[in-house]
């Protein structure tokens, strides 16, 4: 694509989203969108892991969980506001991961899988049984909503889901920028060696174990970040929302949208957010249908939607 | 001196690689490092280039102890490794492998484009294929390519885990030539190889690993008078 016909079509796309809320009625879908926007965060942060430098971690709940933990405990013991908690859930979330990262990045394939996955659970669990600090399987309800912030213009009250799905979207686009960034720069780089072939990279000079925690704590803090912000959203917490299963989601909704593409993964996020409720109308069929749908997803599109709509586009490209 | 191993031991677990390995190697010749398969040759190279770290012993090179040291380290301060096996990203084109190659060099990107377009120029096949899949070469292509990638790096000592492998007689001529070329050019240079007279031709100096031990050392002329080295390779 032309610079200028890019710089368009993405200005358009601003203009639509800023829109968007306007032309729905249904409350219920904003907050959809909010929550699309949401997984929006955790499938692109994800993709910079798993898509991009090629490191498999099936913790990304986890993450999730520990920045929408921290974000609430502040938030109800300390009385700290979302703008400041947020701050706390995504660098916390940064730090447990590097310190994780440290110990398990040096495994590859199944084995990074299979403990990362373990220690998915094993978060899950800490939430569970430590019921001084989170109340276990009850969780935290009374998380208070973001406070008010002026604008030049407008207050943002935080009373109504459109304001959410504003905040959401300067999250997931600051994040996309931040993501966007990395990827285009030496360090993006490095980290697509790593995924091609760790020893060669290595042997052309790259720090591949300094690249992997980057990309894992980066990653892990981004999901930190959306958990605060859901955990402010919804205003309650529990363990349930942050297992072993909510990771595999995530994974398929980076897989699905194509995960070595910066857009793939927001676009899976989307699509798989939505698609359960349109299949509501078949009624009982509903699950087997939607996981009918994602393993032929995967069978015909192994590369992702937006993966095989670049293949397309570049093959044509090339002959010509 | 250039590169000198002193009483290097490496081991796996119960396997002892490499068992008080020492010597040198003077700057500007071609060194030929034979043995038999698991000798130890390759644990060698990845010491020196610092994929492994040894038990005991140390490397030193240009005076300074690399040891311990970092892979990325170690390639800035001028040993890159050709690694066994034409070891490529192969998803990407051969020119991106090239650009890759000089990841580690913090001079601009005209410099680098600079010796990349000469590197072309040098081996005309990669010019030929510059914008294919690197996967998609052949065997000896693909070899040609991982060694002009080393070069990327500007290293002073380059390391080349046999460079021959599954190539065919005239390939493996190129590539021997090759190797003399950039010898020439001023480029220390050390050679596994497991044939023994293309090793006899192409080098100034010759090791040899037995079962992680040197036992052999000396020049091209010596080793047909040498005993171990009559007895397992010349038949003698
Ligand atoms: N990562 C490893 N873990 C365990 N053992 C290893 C490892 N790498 C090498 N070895 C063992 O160390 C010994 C030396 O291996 P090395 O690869 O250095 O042999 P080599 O001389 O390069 O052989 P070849 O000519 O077959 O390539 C072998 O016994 C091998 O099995
Ligand atoms: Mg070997």
């Amino acid at each position: 694509m032309k610079p200028l016909y890019r710089f368009l079509s993405f200005f358009l796309l601003i203009i639509f989203l800023i829109l968007l809320p306007q032309l729905i009625t249904k409350d219920y879908y904003i907050h959809m969108l909010v929550m699309a926007g949401i997984y929006s965060m955790l499938a692109q942060s994800l993709g910079l892991i798993i898509g991009f430098t090629g490191q498999v971690s099936l913790c990304h709940a986890a993450f999730y969980g520990i920045g929408a933990y921290i974000s609430a405990l502040l938030a109800l013991n300390f009385g700290l506001p979302f703008w400041i908690t947020f701050w706390f859930g995504g660098i916390g979330a940064g730090v447990v991961a590097y310190l994780f990262g440290c110990l398990v990045l040096k495994l590859k394939g199944h084995f990074l899988a299979i403990t990362t996955a373990l220690f998915g659970i094993m978060v899950t669990l800490i939430l569970d049984n430590w019921t001084e600090l989170t109340k276990g399987p009850m969780g935290l309800p009374g998380i208070p909503n973001p406070s008010p912030i002026q604008l030049p213009g407008v207050k943002l009250q935080f009373a109504s889901r459109t304001e959410y799905y504003y905040l959401i979207l300067v999250f997931v686009l600051l994040m996309a920028f931040v993501i966007y960034r990395i990827i285009h720069s030496q360090i993006g780089e490095a980290m697509i060696a790593i995924r091609e072939n760790e020893e060669v990279a290595q042997s052309i000079g790259i720090n591949t174990m300094r690249f992997k925690l980057a990309a894992f704590s980066i990653g892990s803090g981004f999901a930190g970040v959306a958990g605060s912000f859901y955990a402010h959203y919804i205003l309650f917490i529990s363990p349930i929302s942050f297992t072993l299963p909510e990771s595999i989601n995530i994974l398929v909704m980076m897989i699905f949208g194509g995960m070595q593409t910066f857009v793939g993964p927001i676009v899976g996020a989307i699509t798989l957010t939505f698609l359960p409720e349109f299949l509501r109308m078949t009624g009982a069929l509903r699950l087997t249908l939607y996981g009918l749908a994602l393993m032929l997803l995967i069978i015909f599109l192994p590369s992702g939607i937006v993966g095989a709509i670049k293949e397309k586009w570049f093959s044509q490209y090339e002959k010509s | 001196m250039f590169l000198m191993v002193r009483n290097l031991s490496i081991h796996f677990r119960k396997i002892e690689a490499l068992k008080d390995v020492s010597m040198e190697v003077p700057e500007g010749i071609i060194v030929a490092l034979l043995g038999a398969n698991g000798a130890g040759k390759s644990t060698l190279f990845k010491a020196i280039s610092g994929f492994l770290k040894p038990v005991s012993g140390s490397i030193w090179f240009r005076k300074g102890r690399i040891d311990g040291k970092l892979p990325d380290e170690i390639l800035r301060r001028g040993i890159s490794q050709v690694l066994e096996g034409k070891r490529l990203f192969r998803r990407q084109t051969v020119l991106e492998n090239l650009d890759m190659g000089a990841y580690s060099r913090h001079d601009g990107r005209k410099d680098i484009t600079k010796d990349r377009d000469e590197l072309l120029e040098r081996f005309p096949i990669l010019k030929e294929k510059a914008k294919v899949k690197s996967g998609l070469l052949s065997g000896g292509q693909q070899q040609i390519l991982a060694i002009a990638r080393s070069l990327m790096a500007k290293p002073k000592l380059l390391l080349m885990d046999e460079p021959a492998q599954g190539l065919a007689p005239l390939v493996i001529k190129e590539i021997a030539e090759t190797i003399k070329k950039l010898n020439e050019s001023g480029l220390t240079i050390m050679v596994i190889e497991h044939n023994v007279r293309l090793a006899l031709g192409l080098a100034d100096k010759v090791f040899i690993l037995d079962n992680g031990k040197l036992v052999f050392e000396g020049t091209p002329a010596s080793f047909s008078e040498d005993e171990y080295t009559q007895k397992v390779y010349l038949g003698g």
